[in-house]
């Protein structure tokens, strides 16, 4: 990991394979993004990443719920994603190709005080035993430091909450201690869900097992992610109020500000635009992501950088039939059925309604508009 | 079909009942047939259960009984279609919506 030699020769190797299949010089510049990928990848090859991990797993599960049911197309193309976005700086000119040639005209020079930038980088992705190796080698100690250092808001814990919680254990989110001497005030995650788990809970949220049938969902989900990570243990709260305007006085504004981030794993709107608007006094950045069926959202909300999920509005549904199309052209089947079912209101329910209050309002009383004489004879 | 009778045209001069809009035709009633039987059967003990009536069987859901009720529909005068233009105004209206 993180070998220079090694990756030189990989480089190598690279650069004369692109020249073959004639990539032309400007794109193998010293500079050039594509060379910063020929020395990252080599450099952080054996590290593990798991949102990465976690999606290419979805995509295999979905390959192979194919294959077993004989439903639906296999992806039979080549399939390609990346996260280069992720990756962290790494200046090939400067950092390599600068000091060798330097380290040429300079005899003198040791090869510490020259490859100084690159040996910091190395030294933030050593190995050091523990489970974040792999996260390490990727994105460095630096990022690894701030999601242990991160202070979490989870709310919901449902279907989006069991997969998001089970990757900030992967990621050590949260994980590390206060120290009051060192000024460290340590991370957390509260996750808060009202709901227990149901039956049919169990195929989709995948941390709770039928053992755990009538209980609270954000305490097992809780449990489950520290069985994960143990160094989660403490620094994990589970809650069971729900985050509207009458649980202001659990969740105040001191408790959102004080928060890195706050994700969404909620299944109504009102919640959403609840949480968001909190967010939004408290400038926390807010996660917010959503299922239907197998379709997803996700939004990215910044404050001050990007709108809020307030800012836009769903179009109105308008799947409301026209009245004239139903009372007179029907034209498909859902419109018959619904026709018939205003029909049988009318004849079943509002009629004998109608009937019977004039029954309660007595027998003296004469009825006397002519909407109530309408009424009246529909009834009966 | 009083207002639009079949060959009734739009005011751009097309047949008014073209597509997606089709022409109703009446069912005739037909106390031999299973589904009309059920109809009336469905309807009138419904009717019957609402208004607490007694219903004059033992076995309200037989066919037997559903027979019998289909049969007296036949007896049932439906009184004859009286056009008022009031009506036609107001579907007239509706459709122009």
């Amino acid at each position: 990991m993180w070998d220079l030699v090694d990756a030189k020769k990989f480089v190598e190797t690279a650069v004369a394979l692109a020249k073959e299949n004639k990539v032309g010089d400007d794109e193998l510049k010293e500079d050039s993004p594509l060379l910063r990928l020929f020395y990252l990848f080599p450099l952080q090859s054996q590290g593990v990443f798991n949102p990465l991990c976690a999606f290419l797993g979805g995509v295999v599960a979905q390959e192979c719920i194919k294959a077993i049911t004989q439903k639906f197309s296999p992806t039979h193309q080549l399939f390609y994603y990346d996260a280069v976005e992720v990756l962290p700086e790494f200046r090939v000119k400067e950092e390599v190709l600068d000091l060798e040639k330097a380290a040429e005209a300079d005899k003198g020079a040791t090869v510490e005080s020259l490859f100084k930038n690159y040996a910091e980088k190395v030294a933030k992705t050593v190995e050091r035993g523990d489970r974040s190796d792999g996260l390490r080698a990727v994105l460095g100690q630096d990022v690894v430091d701030r999601l242990a250092e991160t202070r979490l808001f989870m709310v919901g814990a449902g279907a989006i909450g069991c997969e998001l919680l089970k990757n900030y254990a992967m990621l050590g989110v949260g994980c590390a201690k206060k120290d009051e001497k060192a000024g460290k005030k340590g991370g957390s995650i509260v996750l808060t869900d009202p709901d227990v788990i149901e039956v049919s809970n169990l195929n989709r949220q995948f941390l709770f097992r039928e053992k755990h049938l009538r209980k609270p969902k954000s305490s097992t989900a809780a449990a489950a992610a520290i069985q994960m990570n143990k160094e989660l243990k403490g620094n994990i709260i589970a809650r069971l109020e729900k985050v509207h305007e009458g649980t202001n006085h659990i969740f105040t504004d001191q408790f959102f500000e004080g928060l890195t981030i706050v994700t969404n794993a909620l299944d109504n709107l009102a919640a959403r635009m609840y949480v968001d608007a909190r967010c939004v006094t408290a400038k926390t950045p807010l996660l917010e992501s959503g299922t239907l069926g197998p379709k997803g959202h996700v939004q990215v909300i910044l404050p001050h950088l990007t709108e809020s999920y307030g800012s836009q509005k769903d179009p109105e549904d308008n799947t409301e039939i026209p009245h004239c199309t139903l009372k007179m052209f029907p034209e498909e089947t859902l419109h018959c059925v619904e026709w018939a079912r205003d029909l049988f209101g009318k004849h079943y329910s509002q009629a004998p309604k109608s009937a019977l209050k004039l029954l309660e309002e007595g027998h003296g009383a004469k009825p006397t508009s002519s909407q109530d004489i309408l009424a009246l004879k529909e009834g009966l | 079909m009083h207002v639009y009778p079949l060959d009734a045209k739009t005011k751009e001069g097309n047949p008014f009942w073209s597509l997606p809009k089709r022409p109703p035709t009446p069912a005739v009633f037909d106390k031999e047939n299973v589904l009309h039987q059920q109809l009336i059967a469905s309807t009138a003990c419904l009717s019957a259960a609402i208004f607490k009536i007694k219903i004059p069987s033992e076995q309200p859901r037989s066919a037997a009984f559903k027979i019998e009720l289909a049969e007296m529909a036949t007896k049932f005068k439906v009184p004859d279609f009286v056009p008022s233009d009031a009506e036609a105004q107001a579907i007239q209206a509706d459709v122009d919506k």
